[in-house]
């Protein structure tokens, strides 16, 4: 790939877990003005100037260690959606409308909200990572609750509440969405 | 004689099938690989269902952990996993194939159709 190139461009844009289908449509938007997407890190998109072209985008969460791993990427494959890139287990895949009939990787809403119960299964680590870093029972980062704390280990204490509040909210908006497509699912 | 209890009790659990899922399942009397599964499905329903890749491959795992298929083997290069429909999966396929008969002749019989008979 030719680096500083005019032709390419990164885009920073903060898009959440759980607003993935305005994700979608954001990226359907950048292709119809030319820009197409070649790789993605956290916030930051990055693009290459093309034609403008009429493409469907959609992402998908599974983890990449997951054994029927090969299986699942050989099924998208086969059935004409391009991996055009990846962030840890977030797939984006790329299709042209017009090679398909159904240019959806659900049919159904309950297909749907299993990917975002993957999506919550994934974050567990997390939920292990928080909890022996901020347990008061090993006390990491030596603040016994009295005012012996240093400056750093506070500004750790309020780092990581701020992230649980934020991680609560996640679960909360992730949660809510599965139980909006179970019950909005016709089979 | 406990085989059947067994068999009762797993159609119980996995019925009814969606339409996605009974129709993968239908498809795999034969052996055949995700995209076949597609292929076939479009055929038979002249191009009405549809799958996309998150809903075929979502089905085809839920199947294989309930024991109504089983990959046989891998084919070609790509190392494609071949599906094929269980004793058992049959099993559960006949019996809603059943339940469809019934509902379609109780439906006529409801309405004053003129069934197929």
């Amino acid at each position: 790939m030719k680096k500083n190139n005019k032709e390419t461009k990164t885009v920073f844009k903060a898009i959440f877990a759980w607003e993935d289908e305005k994700e979608e449509q954001w990226l359907e938007n950048m292709a119809a003005e030319g820009w197409r997407l070649e790789s993605v890190a956290p916030f930051l998109y990055k693009f290459h100037q093309m034609a403008p072209e009429e493409v469907v985008y959609r992402l998908d969460y599974k983890n990449t260690l997951d054994k029927d791993y090969a299986d699942y990427s050989t099924i998208f494959r086969d059935l004409g959606w391009e991996l055009v890139a990846r962030m840890s287990n977030w797939h984006y895949y790329r299709i042209n409308p017009q090679n398909t009939q159904v240019p959806e990787i659900y049919n159904s809403n309950r297909a749907k909200s299993q990917k975002y119960r993957r999506l919550l299964v994934g974050l567990l680590p997390l939920v292990v990572i928080y909890v022996t870093l901020f347990n008061p029972a090993l006390n990491i980062f030596g603040s016994n609750a009295s005012s012996t704390g240093t400056l750093f280990s506070k500004v750790i204490e309020i780092f990581l509440a701020a992230f649980l509040l934020f991680f609560v909210y996640v679960v909360i908006r992730l949660w809510s969405k599965i139980k909006k497509l179970e019950s909005q699912s016709k089979e | 004689m406990v085989e059947e209890a067994k068999i009762a009790e797993i159609i119980k659990k996995t019925t009814p099938l969606t339409e996605a899922t009974f129709y993968i399942l239908v498809a795999l009397k034969e052996p055949l690989h995700g995209y076949g599964v597609m292929q076939k499905i479009g055929e038979i329903s002249h191009n009405r269902v549809q799958l996309g890749p998150g809903t075929l491959y979502g089905a085809l795992s839920n199947l294989q952990s309930l024991g109504l298929i089983e990959s046989v083997s891998e084919v070609g290069s790509e190392r494609r996993k071949l599906y094929c429909m269980t004793e058992t999966g049959r099993r559960v396929a006949e019996h809603e194939v059943t339940r469809f008969e019934e509902l379609a002749r109780h439906g006529r019989i409801l309405l004053g159709l003129r069934g197929i008979k």
